[in-house]
Formats: C-alpha cells, sequence, structure tokens
C-alpha cells in the first residue's frame, strides 16, 4: 500500500512530544480561513510513497526519535489516509515508536477506529468553542468534532487538544475557559495554544470559494495572557477532580 | 605526605600515571546543576578589569600591547598581574595583561611583519639575535623541493605549520600539580639513563637531545613559578595549588611555543579530586571552589599570540584552542562526569560566553541525564560548546585522551601529533582535469599530461585521472610535512611540553581534506548527470555546463554520500604508502577552521555548480543551501563519513534557531538532547551546536554595539563573531540555518 505525502520533516519539535518525524499527508476537505498548508489540500497535490519507503525514511533516522521523540502524522487530514496508515504504524510499533496523529477530528469509521487503537496520541486541533464560529472558520460542523473525543475518551485514549490563536477571533480568556471545560477529561493530557502567523499565505490558492482570514501574527503578549488563564484553569480543574475522585471510588 | 593524603591507588604513585590516580579517585556527580555558585564580587571586579582592557584591544585593532624588545620564553619576563591582591591564580604571559610576546623561532619574518601590522618595530636586538639563528622556517626552506614550493604558493596545501610553531601538542600539565617538578625530573632522570645505554643509533641521539632539553626546561618551569613566590619543585597540596600549578605548566607551554593550537587537555576531572577533598575537610566552600575555576578561566581567556593579518584569514578570531575535555565514561563504564565538569560550563555564565577556552563535551549515550541536559541548555544561551562523541573516541584512545585544537584526540601526555593542516580537494580535482596545470596561479603544478579531451565527462574516466593526481598529492604532502616536522623539532623543539609527555610517545602524522563536499557533489554531478567542460583560449577547462538532477551531499542520499566516504576512505590509504618522519601514523582530519572561505577564493569552478572564488563549506558540512530534506538528513550524510579512516577528526557545524528546537525553555533542552543523541548514536564524530538566527547575526554585522559579546562556533572552535572580518561574517551567515517554516 502507498501513503500519498505532502511534506516530509525529519526535525519536528512542535508536534507532539520529543525529537519526532513528521510525515505531512495530503488531502483535506476542510477549508480553514488561516490554514496555513493550504497547498495540501489537493490529495492529487501529493506525492505518491510506497509504504515501504516511508518505513525505511523512519529507519534512517530513528536514533533521533527512538528515545524521547517519536513519529507524528499531520496534514492535510491524516486520517483520510486511515487505512493506509494503520498498516504503517503497526510496523513503527514493533520497532518501538511513539505515534501521534494531528487530526481536527472530522472522520470517524471503522478505519480510524482501528488505527486509533495502535497509536499513542492523538492531536486534536480544534478551531473554535463556539459552533457558529466554528461552522464559519472551518466549514464544518463541530459536533463531529465533539464526538470525536468522545470516541477518544470511550477508547481511553490519550490526546491534546490544540488551538491556533488568532487575535479578534479566539483571544480571550473567556473562550480559553471555554476550551479547558469543554475538552476536559482525564485522557487529555495537555491543551497548546499555538500563535497565528502568516508564513502560508502565499500557499492559499487563487480562485479559492473560500476567502482567507487576513489576521496578524498573534502577538507573545496575548499568548503569554491566554496561557497564564489556561494555567489557572487546568488548576481549577485538577482541584475538582481530587474533590470528586473519592465520590467516584 | 601532605599532597597525596587521602589518595587512594598505588600504581600511578611509583610511575607517572595521571589516569590511574583519577580512575582511582574520581567522585562521578550524576546530580543537576542546582549545586552551582555564581560569581563572587571579587570575580566579579577582576573580570570587569578584564573585560575593560579587551575592549581597549579591540578598539586598538585587536592588540593592546606588544614587548618589541624580548623574545617570548619562560623567564623572559618579570611576573605580571592584572591586580595581584584580587587574583587567586596568577600568572601572564609578559609582564602586563594582554601584552603579547614576540615568539620567532618559527621564523623571524613572521614576527615582524605581525609587528608592522599592528604599527610595531620588531626591536634592533630581536633583529640582531635572529639574525645568527637558524629558525624553523629557515630549515623548511632548506629542504623544500619546488614542487612543495609550488603546491604551497598555489594554495594546494594551506595553512603548513612551517612559519610558526605547530602546535597541537597537550602537555600533560597535570603532572606538574600530581606529581611536582622535582619528582617529574627524577622520573625523566630514569629514562635518561636507560637510553644512554641503548645502541647509539640517529633516533636515540636525537631523543637523548631532546630528553636533554626538556630536563633544561623543567628547571625554567619551576624558576617561572619562583617568580611568583610558588614552589613547584613540591606537588601541589590543596585545590588552589593544585589548579595554580597545572597552570604553571600550561602557561610555560604558551610562553615557550606559538602553535596554532595549545590545548589542555583534560584537567576538570583532575582537579576536581583535590576540590572534593577540600570540600569534604571543610577547608572549601563550594562558593570558593567555583571562584578558583573562575579565575582560572579568567587567565586562559586572557592567552594571546602575535599573529599576522594572512594568519588571521586562515584561523580567523585570534583563536588558541584552548580546548579543555569535559565529561566522558571510563572504560570501567562508570561516567567521568565530576561537579568540576557543571564549575568548568558554568564559567560560561559567571563570567558570560566566550571562545576559549574551547570547551568541548566528551558525548556519550552513558552519560548522567542532567549533565546531558545542563550542557544542551549551555549551548542553546552560549553557542559556546562543542560535542564529540566519545563512545566513538574512546576504543581507539582509552579513557584520558584530550582534544587537541577542534578534533584531534590523543591520550594525554602518551601521544602527539606532527600537525599538517589541509589539501585543497577541489583544487586536486581541477588540476587533474587540467594535466597537473593550475588555471589560477597560470603555473604546470602537478605532473603534465592532456587536458581531459571528453566532450561530456565521463565518470569513469574523470575518476581514473583524479585518482593518478591524488596519488601525486599525497606523497607530495607526506613529504611536505616530513621537512616540516623535522625542522620543527630540529629548530623550534617543545621542550616543556614534551618534558610533560612520557620519554617514549606514539606520534599522528595529521593530514586533512577541504572541500570533501565539493567534490563529492561534482563527482555526482558527472555521475548523475551530464557535465560538459567548458575550455577558455588556451585549451584548460575552466567552466562546466550542468544538464540534469543530479543528488547532492547533505541529503541522506547514498548515491553521493558514498562517493564521499569513498574519497576520505581513498585519500586515507594513498597517504598510508609514503613513510612518515619518526614513523608516525597517518591520520585524516575533515576540518577547516574559517580556511573554507580563502580554499574557495582560490578555487576556480567546479563542476557542482559551485563558482569561482565561492567559499567551501566548513569541515564536512554539504555545501549551503543544499541540504534539502532537513536537518536529520544532513546529519546522516556526515555521519557516514568513516571515522576509522579520519581519525583526526569530523567536523560539523550545526545552526538551528531557537523556535526549530521547540516552544519552551525545557522542549529545546531535550530536543537538543535527543538530537545529539540521535547523531551520535549514528556513528558521528564531532558537532558544534549555534542555537541562533541568521537576523540575530546580520544585526551584530550592521551594529557591533547591539551583540558586544556574541560567540558563534565555527569550525571545531568558537570565535567572538566581532573578530571575522566582512567576508567570515558573510560565510557564517550565508550557512545553512535549519529552520521550520
Amino acid at each position: 500500500m502507498s501513503l500519498i505525502i505532502h511534506q516530509l520533516e525529519s526535525f519536528g519539535t512542535l508536534d507532539g512530544p520529543g525529537l519526532r518525524g513528521v510525515i505531512f499527508l495530503s488531502g483535506c476537505h476542510k477549508r480553514c480561513r488561516y490554514c496555513h498548508n493550504a497547498d495540501s489540500w489537493q490529495i492529487s497535490g501529493g506525492e505518491t510513497w510506497p509504504e515501504n519507503e516511508i518505513y525505511n525514511w523512519i529507519m534512517r533516522n530513528r536514533n533521533y526519535y527512538l528515545k524521547n521523540g517519536g513519529i507524528t502524522f499531520s496534514g492535510g487530514e491524516p486520517l483520510l489516509q486511515a487505512s493506509a496508515l494503520e498498516r504503517l504504524c503497526r510496523r513503527l510499533k514493533k520497532e518501538g515508536f511513539h505515534i501521534a496523529i494531528d487530526t481536527a477530528g472530522v472522520i470517524m469509521d471503522q478505519d480510524v477506529e482501528n488505527l486509533l487503537k495502535i497509536v499513542d496520541l492523538v492531536i486534536l486541533d480544534i478551531k473554535h468553542v463556539d459552533p457558529d464560529t466554528f461552522l464559519w472558520l472551518t466549514g464544518e460542523n463541530m459536533e463531529i468534532t465533539l464526538n470525536f473525543i468522545e470516541i477518544l475518551n470511550e477508547l481511553k485514549m490519550e490526546y491534546w487538544i490544540r488551538q491556533v490563536i488568532v487575535e479578534g477571533v479566539n483571544d480571550t480568556t473567556l473562550e480559553i475557559e471555554k476550551l479547558e471545560k469543554l475538552t476536559y477529561s482525564k485522557y487529555r493530557s495537555k491543551i497548546e495554544l499555538i500563535p497565528h502567523h502568516n508564513m502560508g499565505r502565499h500557499k492559499w490558492p487563487s480562485g479559492c470559494r473560500v476567502k482567507r482570514l487576513e489576521a496578524v501574527e498573534t502577538s507573545e503578549e496575548i499568548m503569554e495572557r491566554l496561557n497564564q488563564a489556561l494555567l489557572f484553569f487546568s488548576k481549577k480543574d485538577k482541584t475538582n477532580e481530587t474533590i470528586s475522585r473519592p465520590m467516584e471510588i | 605526605m601532605q599532597a597525596w593524603n587521602g589518595f587512594k591507588g598505588t600504581k600511578w604513585k611509583e610511575q607517572v600515571d595521571v589516569r590511574d590516580f583519577i580512575v582511582n579517585n574520581v567522585s562521578p556527580y550524576y546530580g543537576d546543576e542546582s549545586f552551582l555558585e555564581g560569581p563572587t564580587e571579587r570575580t566579579e571586579i577582576l573580570w570587569g578589569k578584564v573585560t575593560s582592557l579587551m575592549a581597549e584591544e579591540q578598539l586598538r585593532g585587536g592588540v593592546l600591547d606588544i614587548d618589541t624588545e624580548r623574545v617570548s620564553s619562560l623567564l623572559s619576563y618579570e611576573p605580571g598581574f592584572i591586580d595581584e591582591a584580587l587574583e587567586k591564580i596568577v600568572g601572564l604571559q609578559t609582564d602586563a595583561p594582554l601584552k603579547r610576546s614576540v615568539n620567532p623561532f618559527g621564523g623571524i619574518r613572521m614576527a615582524r611583519d605581525a609587528c608592522e601590522a599592528y604599527g610595531y618595530k620588531l626591536s634592533d636586538q630581536v633583529e640582531e639575535q635572529f639574525s645568527f639563528k637558524t629558525t624553523h622556517n629557515d630549515g623548511v626552506f632548506r629542504a623544500y623541493s619546488d614542487t612543495m614550493k609550488k603546491l604551497r604558493r598555489s594554495g594546494l596545501i594551506t595553512g603548513l605549520p612551517d612559519a610558526y610553531g605547530r602546535g597541537r601538542i597537550i602537555g600533560d600539565y597535570r603532572r606538574v600539580a600530581l606529581y611536582g617538578i622535582d619528582r617529574l625530573v627524577e622520573f625523566k632522570k630514569v629514562d635518561q639513563k636507560e637510553l644512554s645505554e641503548q645502541p647509539m643509533n640517529e633516533e636515540n641521539i636525537r631523543l637523548m637531545e631532546e630528553l636533554f632539553r626538556q630536563l633544561d626546561f623543567l628547571d625554567k618551569l619551576k624558576d617561572m613559578a619562583k617568580a611568583y613566590g610558588h614552589d613547584i619543585g613540591r606537588p601541589a597540596e590543596n585545590s588552589l595549588e593544585a589548579i595554580q600549578w597545572t597552570y604553571y605548566g600550561y602557561l610555560g607551554a604558551i610562553k615557550e611555543q606559538n602553535g596554532a593550537a595549545m590545548s589542555l587537555g583534560r584537567v576538570g576531572g583532575f582537579l576536581d579530586i583535590y576540590i572534593e577533598r577540600d570540600l569534604l575537610s571543610g577547608a572549601l566552600s563550594e562558593k570558593d571552589a567555583q571562584e578558583l575555576i573562575d579565575d582560572f578561566i579568567i587567565k586562559l581567556r586572557m592567552a594571546r599570540q602575535l599573529r599576522t593579518p594572512d594568519y588571521n584569514e586562515l584561523f580567523a578570531g585570534d583563536p588558541l584552542w584552548i580546548t579543555e575535555a569535559v565529561g566522558g565514561m571510563s572504560i570501567g563504564g562508570g561516567t567521568l562526569v565530576t561537579k568540576n565538569a557543571f564549575r568548568f560550563l558554568n564559567t560560561l555564565v559567571n563570567l558570560g560566553a566566550a571562545p576559549e577556552p574551547n570547551l568541548t563535551v566528551l558525548w556519550s549515550k552513558d552519560l548522567p541525564e542532567p549533565f546531558k541536559a545542563y550542557c544542551a541548555a549551555i549551548s542553546i544561551k552560549t553557542d559556546a560548546i562543542q560535542y564529540e562523541n566519545d563512545d566513538l573516541m574512546r576504543p581507539n584512545f582509552g579513557d584520558d585522551y584530550g582534544i587537541a585544537c577542534c578534533v584531534s584526540a590523543m591520550r594525554i601526555g602518551k601521544e602527539m601529533q606532527f600537525f599538517g593542516a589541509r589539501c585543497n580537494l577541489p583544487k586536486v580535482f581541477l588540476l587533474a582535469l587540467n594535466g597537473g596545470y593550475d588555471e589560477i596561479s597560470g603555473e604546470q603544478i602537478g605532473p603534465k599530461m592532456d587536458v581531459l579531451n571528453d566532450q561530456i565527462l565521463d565518470y569513469d574516466s574523470v575518476m581514473k585521472r583524479f585518482d593518478l593526481y591524488m596519488d601525486w598529492l599525497c606523497e607530495q604532502y607526506v613529504g611536505t610535512m616530513n621537512v616540516i616536522h623535522y625542522m620543527h623539532d630540529k629548530y623550534a623543539y617543545e621542550k616543556t611540553q614534551m618534558a610533560l609527555h612520557d620519554t617514549n610517545v606514539h606520534r599522528y602524522m595529521a593530514f586533512g581534506i577541504a572541500g570533501l563536499s565539493v567534490v563529492a557533489d561534482s563527482l555526482s554531478a558527472i555521475k548523475h548527470s551530464k557535465v560538459t567542460p567548458l575550455r577558455n583560449d588556451q585549451g584548460w577547462i575552466t567552466d562546466y555546463i550542468n544538464v540534469g538532477e543530479f543528488p547532492v551531499f547533505g541529503n541522506d542520499d547514498d548515491r553521493v554520500d558514498h562517493i564521499a566516504t569513498a574519497l576520505s576512505k581513498s585519500f586515507h590509504e594513498k597517504l598510508s604508502k609514503y613513510d612518515t618522519y619518526r614513523n608516525s601514523e597517518h591520520t585524516l582530519s575533515l576540518l577547516t577552521i574559517t580556511s573554507n572561505v580563502v580554499y574557495g577564493l582560490k578555487t576556480g569552478n567546479t563542476p557542482d555548480g559551485r563558482r569561482k572564488g565561492e567559499p567551501f563549506a566548513p569541515g564536512a558540512n554539504p555545501m549551503r543551501g543544499r541540504e534539502r530534506n532537513g536537518a536529520v538528513a544532513a546529519l546522516n550524510s556526515v555521519a557516514k563519513l568513516p571515522y576509522s579512516s579520519c581519525k583526526d577528526g569530523i567536523s560539523c557545524t550545526f545552526s538551528v534557531t531557537p523556535g526549530t528546537l521547540g516552544r519552551t525553555e525545557s522542549d529545546k533542552v531535550s530536543n537538543l538532547v535527543a538530537l545529539l543523541e540521535g547523531y551520535f548514536t549514528s556513528g558521528a564524530h564531532h558537532l558544534n551546536v549555534n542555537v541562533l538566527s541568521k537576523d540575530k547575526l546580520i544585526e551584530a554585522m550592521e551594529h557591533p554595539d547591539r551583540h558586544p559579546s556574541l560567540t558563534i562556533r565555527v569550525s571545531g572552535y568558537a570565535v567572538d563573531f566581532h573578530r571575522l572580518n566582512r567576508e567570515q561574517q558573510l560565510e557564517v551567515i550565508g550557512r545553512t540555518f535549519h529552520e521550520r517554516i
């Protein structure tokens, strides 16, 4: 089997724990208004790699990833190629790699579930906490992503929540508090807020029916403020947790 | 005896064996950096005085003052101080801080030119004194053949130590502290007696004379210390003395010799044993211990030699390569990381980042994790340290080796090397195509053959031709080195340093290659695409038209990486065919210092698309901008180069932007550790690590005042960025910075 690849990153430090090989797969049917990999939308724009070649590429670099890092499949939307990914991931698990899937969580079928069962971590990108804004930003219904979280919880899978912070779109502490509450679970091990940048602007296809959201790069001050807020809300949740646990027993 | 009180082991007491002393007494440290202390007020005041002198030195064009009246040696100057009342560790090269001495033993012209370059004039008395003296340089030119002179002039072999001290020798300065000079003299006298009973052949006579001179300089070393009020005839009795005695050994060496690289060795773990003893007895606190180390490092940062502007082009930034090896593992499997390993790195925090001493972490996968993390954190903060693979070197050099210069390993006090700079391999390649003719100098340098007449360059015929010329070059290169080192031994023998070696040492002869990636890519172009040579009016090949894609070094592509690997192996094999002076062992390095810029200037267009005059990549690096598959692929290519053929070291310089290493500070640290682990587990030898952005360097070039102490690793050593000339700064800025977009 083969996979359709948009790009490889051998020195991935921003997509999952530790130093990772990141494989960006081609194809995504969402049209997020500030996507910085718009060139990965069309599956036809990618390069077809036989599974073995990807496996070999990873194995050549394994000394870098085995100790604290691993492999992340990102995109595009990697779950579009779930069935082929599952085969590859099974081989990688045998070699001892930690595997993460970086997804928007908008696809759920048997192939996806089979894949999720063998990976170690899901990095779930949630664009917004307000259903209407979510729909406007991504062209998709937020319910689908929330259902995805439910399934992760049922599967008892570790996951991270990720949100790109765009000034004027989701930069209030209120929204951060909502995000924290909405995704709260003992399987969620981290929330990561990422500043928006415009380095992918030139990749936006001309004549695209969706207009790109023009926003400034998110300032360090905003990120600092929101991360502080996040820390505060997660601590609050942790205190709840210690109170609620004995009652569960 | 007070000096050895509480120290364990017996072998080291009966013979000179510092390693045995260390193995028996080392206190491995597995903890983190939390025990470390900041600078004391005294340290800050003293260091403040030195930094203002250094600022003054920069204002005066890089040299504060020169003593043109005297010739440098152990006893030429009365004691000098920064501020006698404040100094813990004493001793300067001359009678005043940062004042440079004249050392004409390598060659009087170089000393004269260096004085003039800074507006001084070498005194008549020194000129007169040396008009009756044969220098190393005189000797070399008495024996050089015409071909050797041409090789040198055209830049096929450059940076040869034929007009200055060869360096790359590490005295075992620890012996001064552990044994005291008197006992070292006794041991040497035993050797002398033994040698005198051997058949008096040429080799033995030479060694007998050398031994005589070593003994003479051990006396001088003792007198040098006496002038500062210390009796180093006896062994050191406490931490202060151990550091002081060790430093006297080093100071004697740099007063006597102006070698390019005058490395320190591996003193940290040794000194830690004295510090641990004093900490235990309560004689010393941690603050005191750090203060002593800080003071020692201040002294090392003040070491200077007088150089000419030409020299600075090859070895930019006024380096001395006071290389100190930090960390590593023992043969027995325990770690040699001590608290002193942390204290030495901590000087980069206490005194700020600086290029010297050249702190070199001996990396092993088995190093304690907190130490790995601390090294990475200091790299990120200062860009001042380099890493070398202990797991690769230990099987070759044991567990008491040091690094001379950048990447040259040798057993301390037991092995030395004859430094051989490097040859310009792309130029040899071009010479081969043109049948021995150098189109830049317009001279016939190599054996005369027809210009290669392929319409499209054919890989096999090019390789056959190149092979012939490499063979010829290797024979000439070995011969040239033999001349240089014969004469250096004769006219500029390292008395102090060799007195701190075993009498019988193992010798390496260290050759080098510059521009390996240029040649590998050129050969790859010929093999995998169509290269049409263009001839000028006289019929010489001076340019190429390249049609088609070809794999380039630095992308983890075996089709070209194998070419680079095979070239290094073959070059080493060819060198090894030719006899060396004193039966030294042929070794090879892939290292350029900053000469990759000058070498590029002297080299015409190459078939890989590099234009005439364009710099080569530094060391074993891929050519800049050609690493298209990211950082790990680039490092994988370098890791494939065979250390077994390149035992003098394979240098790689790696720059990454801070944001690319990770989002948080702790992520950055752990990712850098993972990078080093991955690289060294893959069998690589050396890595310079810079964590900075191109923008910062550009800003520092345009506005030096905004980044006054910017240190950057260039090629096996670090420099103060402002001491590089404009071309060198631009070359550093033009290098690949791994960055995620």
